[in-house]
């Protein structure tokens, strides 16, 4: 039995792969930078292992993973909140920094409130990516992993503390509260909405079943444009919100290809982006269009929130660590 | 025929899917034309694509000195790696850029791509050549075991399959843009007589290295995939490897050419 420092998979979840920020540079080649759905929950569970904010971590849908640790780890999750079980026995709290014991076993047993939970491990994980990211792409998993059973993820650095298992170390981290408001910058198909259109783009969607990674396809209200025309495809974003000819709408998601033909309603802002990763098949969701000075503003306020966050967290750590542990790095 | 109604407006076209491209009045190409030799960006041709990136975007009638106007821009700005910038998109008639939120901290998206872009497009106006490349060639066998469509796009074309062949490998393509998977090239412009539309509903798996035709694009897919268009032949040569320096053989910009091979030299392929 393999014993170096790493992580198991048991049992497999329904979509559990690794991802950091995204595998940028390359997209006029076609290569689609995937990457983490919900930004601010890899950041969060970074800072409570005291990692940079954009160290890959695995993301995990519902049904989750059974995971075995071979060595002492410091660990977090963030993003959906779930019921996560040490050796099936207690539950371990999400938003925390929590220690886990060389032998250990988590249970994701079930999601609670939201479809993407995160895994950070102080150090992060052994894999050296391509174009130097760890990001998993859908249509080309290279340089990422699609985790299966039996699957083996080295860890950097095992982290002994003299601590019982499962500890949470003594810090809170305010579980984040999204609202359904999913606001966007206009795009060029919004300018040419039918002012009945105009009306009803701000009534409530649903999310249809048919929505992942990839993109999520609203049901709710037809939307038309005065004109259409064929239109020559140009580079999209994560959050672009297509006008299909049916008069529905799809939401472009993390993993999206570069580029797209379609009209653009307009681009979800990267404050929101969060909010949306969270929501999952029969949510419903309200779009508002705002300016980029608002987008703008949303953006650096949750900046300066993850900032302060890192900050404050780096700093405990160290001192618990200097108190009550030992780290031995790989 | 239709009027322009405004300097960078849609013109009215049919819509069918791929041909809008071949509609181009007198005055479209004046303005067109007018574009390549601007002294500064438009800014009305600038369009936020969220608050993270920026799109420079010409419009919807396809003009090959528009697109190499533009990659000018893009080539300046892939050299000059600014900071920042975490992606360079170009595109049949736009470009974009996308941007690392950290580095939009003092500033806004429009702010700083405008900047950029009207530094890129300044410092490329002087570049009155046409950057000469050799195009690239391509072999294709065009046994039907190998391309399904062949001979029905022969068919709806009123042609022989020699003659859809022949017309295919009669035309230098120019890489607009890449898309949709890894190294998938959009090539134009196919030749009227054998553009033929996609299929309304795709199929659930092409083989790599398929040749296919969508309206005038022409296009080889780099993996087994999904796909909707015409597939006329298939290429021995990889189009796509991950673990290669340059893992795309087509890029943007890039000039190509097919020519026939057959079926025994395919299969021998090395």
């Amino acid at each position: 039995m393999d014993l170096s420092p790493a992580i198991h998979f048991i049992r497999k979840g329904i979509l559990d792969t690794l991802q950091d920020r995204g595998r940028y540079g390359y997209q006029h080649l076609g290569i689609a930078p995937a990457g983490v759905m919900d930004r601010v929950a890899m950041h969060m569970a970074n800072a409570l292992t005291g990692n940079p904010p954009t160290t890959a971590v695995i993301e995990m849908h519902f049904p989750g993973p059974a995971i075995r640790f071979t060595s002492d780890s410091l660990i977090a999750l963030s993003g959906a909140d779930a019921l996560v079980l040490l050796n099936k026995q207690e539950p371990i709290p999400i938003n925390r920094t929590v220690y886990i014991q060389a032998g250990t076993t988590l249970h994701i047993e079930k999601g609670l409130n939201g479809q993407r939970l995160y895994l950070a491990i102080r150090g992060g994980f052994d894999s050296s990516g391509w174009l130097n990211s760890c990001s998993t792409a859908q249509v080309f998993p290279k340089g990422g992993r699609v985790f299966v059973k039996n699957d083996v993820l080295g860890i950097n650095t095992p982290t002994s503390l003299n601590q019982p298992n499962g500890f949470a170390l003594p810090w809170f981290v305010p579980a984040v509260n999204y609202s359904n408001k999913i606001r966007f910058i206009p795009g060029q198909a919004y300018q040419q909405l039918t002012a009945d259109s105009l009306e009803r783009h701000s009534e409530t969607f649903t999310i249809s079943n048919n929505s992942n990674r990839m993109g999520y396809r609203l049901n709710g209200p037809s939307l038309v444009q005065r004109e259409t025309h064929e239109l020559l495809s140009s580079a999209v974003v994560f959050g672009t919100i297509q006008l299909l000819p049916s008069g529905q709408l799809i939401i472009l998601m993390a993993d999206h290809q570069t580029t797209g033909g379609y009209p653009c309603l307009g681009h979800v802002i990267s404050a929101d982006l969060p909010a949306l990763a969270q929501m999952g098949a029969g949510t419903q969701l309200k779009l508002e269009p705002v300016d980029l000075l608002a987008a703008k503003r949303l953006r650096r306020e949750q900046e300066k929130d993850l900032t302060l966050l890192e900050n404050a967290i780096n700093f405990r750590i160290e001192a618990f660590l200097k108190r009550y542990g030992s780290e031995t790095t790989n | 025929m239709a009027v322009a109604q405004g300097l960078f407006s849609v013109e009215k076209i049919p819509s069918v899917p791929g041909l809008s491209c071949l509609f181009c009045s007198g005055i479209h190409r004046a303005v067109l034309g007018y574009i390549c030799i601007m002294h500064s960006i438009p800014k009305h041709c600038l369009f936020p694509l969220g608050d993270e990136a920026l799109l420079l975007d010409f419009g919807n009638v396809l003009d090959e000195q528009v697109h190499a106007r533009l990659m000018q821009v893009f080539h300046w700005l892939k050299k000059q790696k600014p900071l920042g910038v975490c992606d360079i998109i170009p595109a049949y008639n736009s470009i974009a850029l996308a941007f690392d939120p950290r580095s939009l901290f003092n500033t806004s998206v429009m702010e700083k791509g405008l900047a950029l872009l009207e530094q890129a497009w300044q410092s490329t106006s002087d570049t009155t050549q046409e950057m000469i490349t050799e195009p690239i060639r391509i072999p294709v066998c065009y046994d039907p075991t190998l391309a399904p469509d062949l001979i029905s796009l022969a068919d709806s074309c009123g042609l022989d399959t020699d003659a859809v062949i022949s017309l295919h490998c009669s035309v230098t393509y120019q890489v607009y843009m890449n898309g949709f998977l890894p190294g998938f090239a959009y090539m134009g412009t196919v030749p009227q007589a054998i553009a033929q539309p996609r299929h309304p509903t795709p199929r659930k798996m092409v083989p790599r290295g398929s040749v296919g035709i969508a309206g005038v694009q022409t296009g080889i897919y780099p993996l087994d995939s999904p796909g909707g268009w015409q597939l006329i032949g298939r290429t021995p040569v990889a189009l796509f490897d991950a673990d290669a320096s340059e893992p795309c053989l087509l890029q943007p910009g890039q000039k190509v050419q097919f020519y026939p091979i057959n079926l025994s030299a395919f299969e021998a392929w090395t």
